[in-house]
């Protein structure tokens, strides 16, 4: 009897607990992305207000080199385009 | 990479931490351990990119509103001509494909085959076990007196406080000594333990005011050490000195030296970092032990 159950696949309970694991991984996609906008809204609002905007100059800021020399920002690959982009090891 | 040859230069800015403990890591506290993070990010992410490293009074984060991983285009009069809070590689290469034409093959990050390295390894973790810290703790203001040290900062501390310590002056704080990876170094089981005791001015009670960190039986270990203070003070953002003594042994057991260390810790939300985390023996994101989940359990603290 055991091996009977096991062997004739219940369809309709098959498809009813996809649809089901569907369902709830659709909601912890829209919860996690929902926490993570508002885990950044603060982030953003902050870069709103404080990054230089579009045509302005660069901040007047020397920061160091991979030796440690400082040099201005404003000044680094000065006949070309630059992208400045912040990270860190974490 | 597509871009270089078109004149696009490409600068990686290196800022404080975002999330301190993520695999070992520690925030540095000088410009050359800054350095040493840019050197390890090289050797962990094998890339040709030109680093940077921001002063250590933060002014290029903060002049970026404090963003951890911001993104500006600059044209060749130092006009910043795109923007956003948080980089997009999709949308750079369209701004860059606006600005000086597109490239006909573009670099897909599966052509790269960058040569990533593991984080530094280290003895044995997961031997002394992790203070939970209370709900919603945040970074706080940490200045370590580089002057009364006469080696580098081998274990560095972390402070964090609750939301209403930062608020009304009163609630738990948390110090945690966390050794540096950069220095490969671990806790000596055979030496004294840890030992940290606060200095206050009047007005400012932190109890306890002294304690001893976890002396476990494992001869060597590297988990950090931890306490769980209660403030009360008469306002916020006062301060107060903690002296630190331990032994710093490298791991090639060259050296094993006694080492006493000040900080000046301000009663105050230190924003350069974001939110805090807590990590696995591994150095990964523990994400069962979220920060203040659980009862504030403090480890081998005397009075």
């Amino acid at each position: 009897m055991y091996i009977t159950q096991m062997a004739v696949p219940n369809h309709k309970a098959s498809t009813s607990r996809i649809k089901a694991g569907l369902l709830v991984g659709l909601l912890l996609y829209l919860g996690s992305n929902t926490a993570f906008s508002q885990a950044r809204q603060p982030l953003m609002e902050r870069f709103e207000s404080n990054a230089p905007q579009i045509g302005e100059l660069l901040p007047d800021i020397a920061i160091h080199d991979d030796l440690g020399n400082l040099v201005n920002i404003r000044e680094l690959a000065n006949e070309n385009y630059k992208v400045l982009v912040l990270g860190c090891l974490t | 990479m597509d871009y270089q040859p078109k004149g696009v230069e490409f600068f990686y800015i290196y800022k404080p931490l975002a999330h301190p403990e993520y695999n070992n890591y520690v925030s540095p506290f000088t410009i050359q351990e800054r350095l040493m993070h840019i050197m390890e990010a090289k050797r962990r992410l094998g890339s040709s990119i030109t680093w940077l490293a921001d002063t250590m009074d933060n002014k290029y984060h903060k002049a970026m509103g404090q963003t951890p991983n911001s993104e500006l285009v600059v044209d060749p009069d130092g006009v910043v001509v795109a923007r956003r809070a948080w980089s997009s590689p999709s949308e750079l290469r369209k701004d860059l494909e606006r600005f000086v034409g597109p490239v006909d093959n573009p670099t897909k990050v599966s052509d790269l085959d960058l040569p990533q390295q593991p984080p530094i390894g280290t003895v044995a973790k997961g031997i002394v076990e992790r203070v939970e810290r209370p709900d919603g703790s945040l970074p706080m203001m940490i200045e370590p007196i580089m002057e009364t040290s006469r080696t580098p900062f081998y274990a560095k501390l972390r402070a964090e406080g609750t939301p209403e310590l930062y608020q009304t002056g009163r609630g738990t704080m948390y110090i945690g000594f966390h050794l540096d990876p950069l220095y490969r170094v671990h806790w000596n089981n055979e030496a004294p333990a840890l030992q940290y005791e606060i200095t206050a001015a009047e007005g400012v009670t932190i109890s306890p005011a002294k304690g001893t960190g976890a002396h476990p039986e494992e001869k060597a270990d590297a988990d950090p050490r931890e306490f769980l203070l209660e403030v009360d003070v008469d306002k916020p953002g006062q301060d107060f000195n903690l002296m630190v003594k331990y032994y710093a042994c490298d791991d090639a057991l060259t050296f094993c030296v006694p080492v006493k260390q000040e900080y000046q810790v301000t009663l105050a939300r230190d924003t350069s970092h974001d939110w805090s985390i807590t990590t696995n023996a591994d150095g990964t994101i523990n994400r069962r032990r979220r920060p203040g989940q659980g009862r504030p359990r403090p480890l081998n603290q005397n009075d």
